[in-house]
């Protein structure tokens, strides 16, 4: 294992021993990234000179026995619609192809302002609409496990990079499961914090009643470090909450002897692959051996979700690109052209296929004919998910459920059938619907492709998920394997 | 429900995008399977039921009404597609 394959905690571990300094660390990085990137196509864009800069500076306040931020000389990448001032921010849209925004999100200052570096903006389906990175404008990257598959969407650039060691850790975005799918697909732990826990301020909105920044890492430990970060009221954010800080690592030791964990049997029904079942039934036993006391429960709602997810997000995300006027986001000048006119130029050429076709959809949904049918009913059925949820947890204290039907599905596979596109995220909703922090981790393999289990928990109580997880992982090492290093040019 | 194409070039203008006669055919036809998946949702009862407004309740945040610098202009413009005065320039829009 070289460094680029390392945890933050170990590397902090390895800074504050003097055993090896931020330079070193990145170097091995970059080499990494010069080695696959060719190949998996996870980053947008680099800034490794920045990065070595940062990384020298790093490197002296260690020598000098300064003190360090808690995230001193670690490289980290972020999802290209996280505003960085000065930076471009494109979305993976030609829309945004320009765009550099005046502003930077709070989740990233928040990581810099401890010492993170940032390598650079790591690849996603345009506008986070998707769940194969496939609707990228930019290219589609690969899945480090196996180059004919995707790593998952929309936040596959994240994914790729962290299970590749084209960086430590990475931020990413979730609206419905955007982190934790693609986290599942690749074999990197994934979480999608508590609705309104980090500050979305600084981040493009897809669709703001579900979007949550979060961490994707090389395991729960990480993933704890990094919330701690990330999380605080924000009052540039109105959805921010305003909740003591607490520190997500304090848990992580606890032992599983006697907690309840509900096993909902909606989650392990016909769509599921049989030996996806499997695996994650070993994993059941695992989490029993470790003193959890599993609980059947139905969770007869979730059938629905699916759809009332996506009908809700297609009208948010509709409204939120009407923004996208050509005017104010660097796009060609109008010439000689009536203002309507401009608009649907600007807009017809900037948007990929999936983002017109949500367009559309929510266009519909949220006009007179759609509204009641569509948009109100799908409302009232979040109510009754919400309700559902929070029956369930008067019994147990977490969820386990798949995080995918599937393992990583081939590329092309369902690029051209949005319906079937749209069934990989039939595990991840629920809980966006909700608002439920969820957490994905590696459990096991299947023909050599990682899969993913979720734990999904009550509001707020990232520390429960994360203690899950971490214990687990304690037990397992899913989690420590690496994908086989695909050579330049191979793919 | 289904919707036709005469109701898709609605949307389209609605939405402000452009398609072409065999696009919006092609497109019928699939926002049309996509919609009749989503009508799943009437097999739900959900009569008297509150729509979801929010996940949590919030309540109004109040703040001092104090002078802060805001962005400065030049800033705030730098992403225009063009730019006449200190003002992002488009074209008219009406007579």
């Amino acid at each position: 294992m070289e460094l680029c394959d390392l945890t933050i905690h170990e590397l902090k571990r390895l800074y504050a021993q003097k055993e090896v300094g931020p330079s070193t660390v990145l170097a091995a990085v970059v080499r990494r990234i010069k080695e696959v990137e060719a190949g998996t196509g996870a980053y947008i864009d680099l800034e490794l000179e920045s990065a070595f800069e940062q990384a020298r500076t790093a490197e002296a306040r260690l020598k000098a026995g300064k003190p360090l931020g808690e995230l001193e000389g670690i490289p980290v990448a972020v999802t290209d619609n996280l505003c960085r001032a000065g930076k471009k921010t494109t979305c993976a849209s030609r829309m945004l192809a320009e765009f550099v925004p005046p502003n930077t999100a709070t989740a990233v200052r928040n990581l810099t302002a401890q010492g993170a570096i940032i390598l650079g903006r790591t690849n996603m389906d345009e506008f986070a609409m998707g769940s194969s990175t496939e609707y990228s404008a930019v290219r589609k990257p690969k899945n480090p496990w196996d180059p004919q598959r995707t790593p998952g969407g929309a936040c596959g650039g994240s994914a790729a990079a962290v299970a590749a060691g084209e960086t430590i850790a990475a931020l990413g975005t979730d609206t419905g499961g955007a982190i934790r799918l693609p986290a599942a697909f690749c074999g990197v732990t994934g979480l999608k914090p508590t609705y309104g826990l980090v500050s979305r301020y600084g981040l493009v909105a897809l669709a703001a009643s579900l979007d949550q920044i979060g961490p994707l890492a090389k395991d729960a430990q990480d993933c704890a470090l990094l919330l701690n970060l990330l999380t605080g009221y924000d009052p540039l954010d109105s959805t921010s909450v305003r909740k003591e800080r607490m520190d997500y690592t304090r848990d992580l030791e606890q032992t599983l002897s006697g907690r309840k964990i509900g096993l909902p049997r909606e989650y392990f029904g016909a769509e599921l692959d049989e030996a996806v079942r499997r695996v994650l039934m070993e994993a059941v036993a695992q989490l029993e051996a470790l003193g959890a006391e599993i609980v059947e429960l139905s969770l007869e709602l979730t059938k629905y979700a699916l759809p009332a997810y996506y009908i809700i997000a297609a009208a948010e995300a509709s409204s939120n690109l009407a923004r996208f006027d050509g005017i104010r986001y660097r796009q060609a000048a109008p010439v000689g052209e009536e203002l309507n006119a401009y608009y649907t130029r600007a807009r017809t050429k900037g948007f990929g296929p999936e983002v017109k076709r949500r367009i559309m959809l929510g266009t519909y949904i949220l006009s007179a004919e759609g509204y009641k049918t569509y948009y109100q009913k799908a409302q009232q059925v979040r109510t009754l998910v919400s309700q559902e949820f929070k029956s369930a947890f008067q019994e147990v204290e977490a969820l386990i459920t798949p995080t995918a039907p599937t393992t990583a599905f081939k590329m092309g596979e369902r690029l051209e059938d949005p319906l079937s596109m749209y069934s990989s995220d039939l595990y991840t909703v629920p809980a966006s619907l909700a608002g439920l922090p969820a957490i994905s981790v590696p459990c096991g393999f299947v023909g050599g492709l990682p899969v993913g289990l979720q734990i999904i928990g009550r509001p707020f109580a990232e520390n429960t998920i994360l203690n899950i997880a971490h214990q687990y992982q304690k037990r397992t090492d899913y989690h420590k394997a690496r994908p086989p290093r695909q050579k330049e040019g191979t793919v | 429900m289904r919707i036709n194409e005469q109701d898709l070039r609605r949307i389209a203008d609605a939405a402000r995008l452009e398609f072409t006669e065999a696009e919006l055919a092609e497109w019928a036809e699939e926002l049309n399977r996509i919609l009749q998946y989503w009508a799943k949702l009437e097999e739900v009862e959900t009569t008297g039921v509150p729509p979801f407004v929010q996940a949590w309740p919030t309540s109004n945040r109040w703040r001092e009404d104090t002078v802060k610098p805001s962005l400065p202009r030049e800033d705030a413009l730098q992403n225009a597609s063009a730019v006449q005065d200190g003002h992002f320039k488009v074209v008219q829009s009406s007579e």
